[in-house]
């Protein structure tokens, strides 16, 4: 069994071989493989397909007339490559960008180079020969490439996706470079339709950009934008639509599909393209400065590039670079501007582009800056040393009119001083004078001083007993103070004390007061209802008095009528003795007559007392004239008068002082 | 289980599967040198035309983009199933794309576009297109599961370093430059070059295999 790099070594062997060996050679080496045979095959066919890709020709004899040697291949693309060559005829270095295909298959193309030959612009590549009549149709193109001095070699340029800009700088300069270009291709009514950073070619040295590849340019040159095979959509206003550009920098109307027919010099249809180009612009500028393009395949939803330009979504928004590089807020904007979703938005030509992207670079105000601070600013910085030069005028005018000032103020200082020390002088003399005359008064006074001096001494003397006194003083009152203190503190205490006895006596005070206003109250009640009493006292007392003199009057009544009883009784012995003799005459007359004048004298007898008796019958027949002896009206002579008639005769006398016990139960017989 | 690109437009049974397309060649014992030389090289052509990265778009390769898109959607798979009379690719393609253009315009501030008729090529540039995208998807899924070191057993020649092999193919197909690809994989240019001509001459052959020539 053999190993990997076995099988892959025998293989290089027989690929060196003829052609038609190979089948008895794949067959001999691999005898117990049959199926490795035709795979070996496939597998040397295809090196050999790849083999005369990569192969560089020595010349393009087969191809052309032998002009032009091949020498590296720079790039492989799908439908060309590019090589770098040898102009054998006028000994240059050339670019020549050979298709894979046929003329027929590159005509399209051969097409759009001949229209871009047309461009004549220091920032876009060249095409200098073009040649479709043989096998391959190959452009001959402007190489570009700078001789490095370091390494004494020509050294090749790259484009802008491989040599990115060191810079925002850079990149801006890069695009103001190409926007030159499209201008320039503009100028000459062709459109290069798909700009990017692929399509941007730097310089190795000087890292200058240049426009390449003008595969899907239009120009007036080139009668269609599309052929009948590109339409893709009909549109009835419009008419059919064509789909071309790289789709992660198709401008929006660019990837909803450009009408076919556009023609560069009619005006509405010039500034569509136009628009599709700026676009590109700021495409181009948002990659370089991003890192990124402006459209990239969602992963999620799945939609390709173009759609979601056709879509009409806004790319995400430039902030910084790849690097982390904050992308300065003028170039945001002017990209952002190239940009815009409605081509009326944009900047109306790449020129604009170029120029505003150039007042970036050299720090003028855009056509976006319109704050006079930011004016003033980038002038500042676009003109530093006329800043540094009025700055430093302003500074040296300023130290200058300081110094005026300043020796304006000191002269007049000057002045003033010499005025002062005129003065000055005067007084001085003054002064002198002065000072002769005190010293004469300072004589005499130093004479009064020795007296004073002596005074003082005896006033200091007095002084030191006076500050005894006063120490003493001092200590008394501090003593008294401290007494005081101590005093005070009681005081505070009894004070404190006096105020919560004062509190308590307050509070119960109230309560006193609420409980002898209840007690008053009901005191003044009591009183009225002594009043009362008294007062019904009184009437009872008058009504005692009344009745004391009735019974006063009763008992002068009943001693008159118990000496009338007496005198009665006696009448009626003598009245019961004739009685008794009447009796036996009358109890001859019969009973019937006795009864019958009984019943009609007193109907009261029977209540009296029943029972056939003598006194009772002795009694209804002296009833009537001791009732006529009564004054009539008077109930108590009534009742006297039968108490006399009840009393038994000769029984002991009612009691005549009535007492108290008496006197109610009077009052109450006399109530009934 | 892997589908084979390719559509015989005069197959009658739904399944690809392990059926030469219209153009691939067929079975190389009944074949002359000449005839097998010619089939090797459409199959190289079609292979390396798949492989090929296209920056700038033209309307056509936004067709292609949307008939990968459609594939994707499985309606391909669905009319795999019909009979060849009855598929009617065009019009499914043709719906398949205004259906999309409706999305487009219900996103974002797009002006309203008016009568839009799809204007397609004819069905044989369909189909071609069809086994274009087809190719496409069947070398990215190739390319991934190179990436992750599955070599298909059927290839005799052994792939050296299948995992960098597949990472260096996936780059060349998203456009890298093969000094990018250099760079980013950590070797040299010529050890670059070296994989992706390795990897595409593998993927040659496997879909040589596919077709029947060389399968074990």
């Amino acid at each position: 069994m053999r190993s990997g790099e076995d099988v892959l070594g025998i293989l290089a062997e027989i690929a060196e071989q003829p052609i038609d060996e190979w089948p008895l050679l794949l067959a001999s080496r691999f005898p117990d493989q049959p199926a490795m045979v035709p795979q070996a095959l496939l597998w040397l066919r295809a090196g050999l397909e790849k083999a005369e890709d990569d192969a560089a020709p020595p010349s393009l004899g087969k191809l052309g007339d032998e002009r032009y040697e091949l020498t590296l291949r720079l790039a492989s693309g799908a439908t060309a490559a590019v090589w770098r060559a040898h102009d054998r005829k006028l000994d240059r270095n050339v670019a020549i960008k050979v298709f894979h295909g046929s003329s027929h298959g590159a005509s399209r193309e051969l097409q759009e180079a001949r229209a871009a030959c047309d461009v004549i612009s220091d920032h876009v590549v060249r095409v200098l020969d073009v040649h479709d009549g043989g096998v391959r149709p190959y452009i001959v193109m402007e190489l570009v490439a700078e001789h490095d001095e370091r390494r004494d070699e020509l050294a090749l340029g790259a484009a802008a996706s491989i040599c990115r800009p060191a810079s925002v700088q850079e990149a801006a300069r890069w695009v103001m470079d190409v926007a030159r270009g499209v201008h320039d291709a503009h100028l000459r009514n062709v459109f290069h339709r798909d700009l990017k950073p692929q399509n941007v070619l730097i310089t190795p040295i000087s890292r200058r950009s240049r426009i390449a590849d003008f595969g899907l340019a239009l120009s007036a040159a080139t009668d269609q934008l599309g052929h009948s095979s590109s339409v893709l959509v009909k549109r009835g206003a419009s008419g059919p639509v064509s789909i071309a550009g790289t789709p992660e920098y198709m401008s929006p109307e660019q990837a909803r599909g450009l009408p076919i027919n556009l023609d560069p010099l009619h005006a509405e249809e010039r500034k569509l393209l136009v628009g599709v180009d700026v676009w590109g612009l700021g495409a181009l500028a948002y990659d370089l400065l991003s890192g990124r393009p402006p459209w990239l395949a969602t992963s999620s939803g799945g939609d390709e590039p173009w759609e979601i330009a056709a879509s009409g979504t806004s790319p995400p928004p430039l902030q910084c670079t790849g690097h982390g590089d904050v992308i300065p807020a003028p170039l945001r904007r002017i990209v952002e501007k190239a940009m815009a979703p409605k081509p009326a938005d944009r900047y109306t030509s790449a020129g604009h582009v170029a120029g505003e992207l150039e007042a970036f670079l050299a720090h003028r105000p855009t056509s976006l800056d319109r704050s006079y601070a930011v004016r003033t600013a980038l002038w500042c910085r676009r003109n530093p040393q006329l800043t540094l030069a009025g700055v430093v005028g302003l500074a040296l005018a300023t130290l200058t009119l300081a110094t005026y000032a300043s020796v304006v103020d000191l002269r007049e200082e000057r002045v003033a001083l010499t005025a002062a020390v005129v003065q000055q002088r005067n007084e001085e003399d003054a002064i002198k004078a002065r000072a002769s005359q005190t010293r004469a008064e300072l004589e005499k006074t130093k004479a009064q001083l020795k007296d004073e001096v002596q005074e003082l001494s005896v006033l200091e003397n007095g002084l030191e007993d006076e500050k005894k006194t006063y120490a003493a003083l001092l200590a008394a009152k501090d003593k008294a103070l401290h007494d005081a203190d101590a005093a005070t503190r009681e005081l505070v205490d009894e004070l404190t004390t006096a105020r919560n006895d004062r509190r308590t006596t307050e509070s119960e005070r109230a309560l006193y007061k609420q409980f002898w206003d209840t007690a008053r109250a009901d005191g003044e009640r009591i009183a009225k209802d002594r009043d009362q009493a008294q007062n019904e006292r009184e009437t009872a007392r008058a009504e005692r008095e009344a009745m004391k003199k009735e019974r006063d009057a009763v008992s002068v009544e009943r001693d008159q009528a118990r000496a009338e009883r007496d005198r009665s009784g006696r009448e009626i012995a003598r009245l019961t003795a004739a009685l008794a003799t009447a009796n036996a005459r009358v109890a001859m007359a019969g009973s019937a007559n006795r009864v019958e004048s009984a019943s009609e004298t007193s109907p009261d007898a029977g209540v009296a007392g029943p029972g056939p008796s003598d006194a009772g019958i002795s009694v209804v027949v002296a009833g009537p004239p001791a009732a006529k002896s009564v004054p009539a009206g008077s109930a108590s002579t009534a009742a006297s008068a039968r108490q006399h008639v009840d009393a038994p005769p000769g029984g002991p006398a009612a009691p005549s002082i009535p007492g108290p016990g008496d006197a109610r139960a009077g009052s109450g017989d006399s109530a009934h | 289980m892997r589908s084979c690109p390719g559509y015989r437009p005069h197959e009658r049974s739904g399944s690809c599967a392990r059926q030469p397309a219209l153009d691939m060649p067929e079975r190389p014992d009944n074949t002359s040198d000449g005839q097998m030389a010619a089939q090797f090289e459409r199959i190289i052509r079609r292979v390396k035309q798949s492989m090929n990265y296209r920056g700038s778009y033209s309307t056509r390769d936004i067709l292609d983009s949307l008939v990968a898109r459609w594939l994707q959607s499985g309606e391909w798979d669905r009319l795999k199933q019909v009979v060849p009379e009855d598929r009617h690719i065009g019009e499914s393609v043709r719906r398949f794309i205004l259906d999309r253009f409706d999305q487009l315009r219900l996103r974002g501030h797009r002006e309203d576009i008016a009568d839009e008729v799809i204007s397609l090529p004819d069905d044989a540039t369909l189909v071609e297109m069809v086994e274009l995208a087809e190719m496409r998807r069947w070398i990215a899924d190739r390319v991934a599961e190179l990436e992750q070191g599955r070599v298909d057993p059927r290839v005799a020649i052994p792939l050296v370093n299948a995992c960098q092999v597949g990472e260096a193919l996936r780059r060349h197909l998203a456009g890298l430059s093969q000094r990018e690809i250099a760079a980013a994989l950590g070797v040299s240019l010529g050890a670059a070059n070296k994989r992706i001509a390795q990897g595409t001459s593998y993927l040659i052959v496997l879909q040589g295999i596919e077709h029947g020539i060389g399968g074990m």
